[in-house]
């Protein structure tokens, strides 16, 4: 059963992708700041993170993603950056995979359909799928 | 319509057609030096004479219409002898020195002399009274080289409708000045450039920062940095003799890195984080206006061009709260050139030096506005045109058509094609189409390549609507909303349309200026001489590099989602406001 670890400070969130996530046999793991989430990455091992970004501060999930990938315990890791900061900083883009700066595997904007995060999930813990 | 013969070659043409205009179509060259395609045709200066048979004298052959069974010679030997005889006369009168001259190998006079096979001045006499005009910081007045042939004042006047520049005093005394022969400093001038665009000799020209910019290269307390505009890309090569519309881009950046910039940027760069800025100011204007039916500023008027922002101050103060306030791309570079970049290599703000290439003269009054200090020192400390980036090059001894093509410095040198599209008028306005209806309709431009035809090309003042269905549940509140869109280029066309905005005959929700006539291509700081036919090759030039991007849209820049992700966190938002965003003040009209 693959272990996803969900690094998020939205407790009705946390939630319901907990619940998506064991429904759909996920192993479910919770953090609620970047440094939690970092530490328990190191020590869980999971087979791939679900990050926000705006969390004790507003680019705490783009600076875990560079802590992960600087970690060579956590460096291959796939993450997906779950995150509505395009919707709160008003921004008229979304933010992408850049391997200058944002090294993860996806980005998703909330609110996230069901469907589309589990599809994410399956994309980077597919056979031959790498960490970006 | 008239049939005559010019040098037994018969030939009909309109009626209305002058001579010269009859000579053009018939494939026979006459010198001019006072005339200006579509803008001026006084026959003042006496160059284009011609003979006509039975008439007495020789005819100015830009003003003498065609007529019927005219026979009209342009290669007599009285003809040649006193065409001659007039630019010798202007040489005695004309205080110049070709070797030092600014304008040597690239001066109407001195290679109408030569093409004439003038080779002594034969008459001694008065000259023109010497004297400089250094009072604005971009342009130089060389008032003992002026051949009083008036391009520059029709261009001020009837162009720009600025009116800076006037015939002062009668007769020999006579000089092309400000009112009562001030200075520059001390009447209206937008320091658009324009004059320096068509003053034949050197008379008028831009006020040179090359000796500035190699003394900071040769500093090594300095981190100096290039960010180039758009248009230069189209037009640099014409310093080196390649033809109007050859995009030079890549040669550009490898002369840059081989004068020593220790980065080479673009200001496409800033140009696309213009759209982002002005793309969400104007869907606030928009929602405030529509959706929350508040009292809002409509149209939101482009504020790139800073010819057009001084016009507006000077002339139009009741529109300032029209004007976006983004800053203009070049003043955006320096800023994060000064904090986000310095930040990343570790310097402060003084150790960078930064150095502007533009194809405009404005922009070297606007580096020096005080309020352009963001970052906490000058923005931009230095400001070359395209025709000071040529000379630099060739002062280097760079062999410029034998460079390699390279790219610009990834992080504040990578850009969309929307970026691009800034050099030609029309462009800002496309650029912030291909992002603004995205971002409402979830859709791309539905134009092809996404180009806006209706607000394309050189007429001076376009008009269109783009009608606003099947919008994102957010922009709902705009579905069927039809947007009035204006561009204009010239400031004379830009006065036209603020009258008819004033008069109640037009509304629009946005409009874009920009002060040169077909945009920044055709800038007071390109290589001379910039007529209808360059601009359109230079337009093109423009539309082919924006076409072979991989990224067309503004808001698809990774470099752009970096800085954002990075530094500037939100548009609009604190820090945006700080180093993006500026406040203008009303001048003089006077």
């Amino acid at each position: 059963m693959a272990k996803i670890l969900i690094v998020d400070d939205d407790s009705a969130l946390v939630e319901s992708m907990k619940l998506l996530l064991e429904g759909h046999e996920y192993k479910a793991l919770v953090a609620t700041n970047g440094k939690a989430g970092f530490e328990k990455a190191i020590k869980e091992k999971p087979d791939a993170i679900l990050l926000d970004v705006m969390m004790t501060h507003d680019k705490e999930g783009f600076e875990v993603s560079r802590q992960l990938r600087g970690n060579d315990s956590t460096k291959d890791i796939p993450i997906i950056l779950v995150t509505g900061i395009r919707k709160v900083n008003n921004l008229p883009f979304s933010y992408e995979p850049d391997p200058d700066w944002l090294p993860v595997n996806a980005v998703l904007d909330k609110p996230v359909k069901p469907e589309n995060l589990l599809k994410a999930i399956d994309t980077v813990l597919a056979p031959g799928a790498k960490a970006s | 319509m008239p049939k005559l013969t010019m040098d037994g070659k018969e030939i009909e043409v309109a009626e209305g057609t002058t001579l010269l205009e009859a000579a053009k179509q018939a494939g026979i060259k006459i010198p001019t030096l006072c005339y200006l395609e579509g803008i001026q045709a006084i026959g003042a200066c006496r160059v284009c004479l011609v003979e006509i048979e039975g008439a007495k004298t020789l005819a100015a052959s830009c003003v003498m219409p065609a007529a019927d069974k005219m026979k009209v010679f342009t290669n007599t030997k009285r003809v040649r002898d006193s065409r001659r005889m007039v630019v010798e006369l202007l040489l005695s009168e004309h205080d110049g020195n070709c070797q030092t001259c600014d304008r040597n190998n690239d001066c109407e006079l001195q290679a109408l002399a030569h093409e004439l096979g003038i080779t002594e001045v034969k008459y001694e006499g008065a000259r023109t009274k010497p004297g400089k005009d250094s009072s604005t910081p971009a342009l130089v007045r060389d008032y003992g080289k002026c051949i009083k042939c008036r391009r520059c004042v029709t261009v001020c006047n009837q162009v720009q409708s600025v009116g800076a520049l006037f015939p002062q005093f009668r007769g020999f005394k006579t000089e092309i000045a400000p009112a009562f022969a001030k200075e520059l400093k001390d009447v209206v001038c937008v320091q658009c450039g324009q004059c320096a665009a068509v003053c034949p000799v050197g008379a008028i020209s831009e006020k040179s920062q090359i000796e500035r910019v190699w003394t900071a290269l040769d500093d090594k307390s300095k981190t100096v940095v290039v960010q180039t505009a758009p248009a230069v890309r189209a037009a640099l090569g014409e310093c080196f003799g390649f033809a109007p519309g050859t995009r030079v881009t890549g040669k550009m950046v490898a002369a840059l890195r081989k004068l020593g910039f220790a980065a080479v940027f673009d200001t496409n760069f800033t140009a696309d984080l213009t759209i982002i800025e002005e793309g969400v100011e104007l869907l606030k204007r928009l929602t405030e206006a529509v959706r929350d039916k508040k009292p809002t500023v409509l149209p939101q008027m482009t504020s790139c061009s800073p010819g057009w922002i001084k016009f507006v101050e000077h002339f139009y103060p009741e529109f300032i709260p029209n004007l976006s306030t983004c800053k203009s791309p070049q003043q955006m570079f320096g800023a994060v050139a000064k904090t986000y970049w310095a930040q990343k290599i570790g310097k402060k703000a003084e150790d960078i030096y930064v150095v502007s290439v533009m194809p405009c003269l404005a922009k070297k009054f606007e580096a020096q506005r005080p309020e352009m200090n963001a970052s906490g020192a000058q923005d931009v400390d230095a400001v070359l045109t395209t025709r000071e980036l040529g000379r630099m090059i060739k002062q280097a001894g760079i062999d410029f058509g034998s460079l390699p093509d390279e790219t610009a410095d990834r992080l504040l040198g990578f850009s969309s094609g929307a970026a691009d599209i800034f050099a030609n008028t029309g462009g800002v306005m496309e650029a912030a189409l291909r992002t603004v209806y995205e971002v409402i309709t979830g859709r791309e431009l539905p134009f092809e390549k996404m180009h806006v035809g209706p607000i394309a090309g050189l007429e001076g003042v376009k008009e269109t609507s783009v009608k606003i269905t099947g919008t994102l549940p957010d922009y709902s509140f705009l579905e069927g909303v039809t947007v009035n869109l204006a561009v204009a280029s010239g400031l004379g066309n830009a006065r036209k349309i603020l009258e008819r905005m004033k008069s109640g005959q037009a509304a629009y929700h946005v409009v874009e200026v920009m002060t040169c006539p077909g945009g920044c291509i055709g800038g007071g700081g390109q290589p001379r001489l910039t007529t209808d036919a360059v601009r359109k090759k230079r337009i093109q030039a423009i539309y082919s590099e924006d076409e072979a991007k991989k990224v067309r849209k503004s808001h698809d820049n990774p470099k752009v989602k970096q800085i954002y992700g990075e530094y500037l966190t939100t548009p609009l938002g604190k820090r945006s406001h700080h180093l993006l965003h500026t406040e203008y003040e009303q001048r003089n009209r006077v």
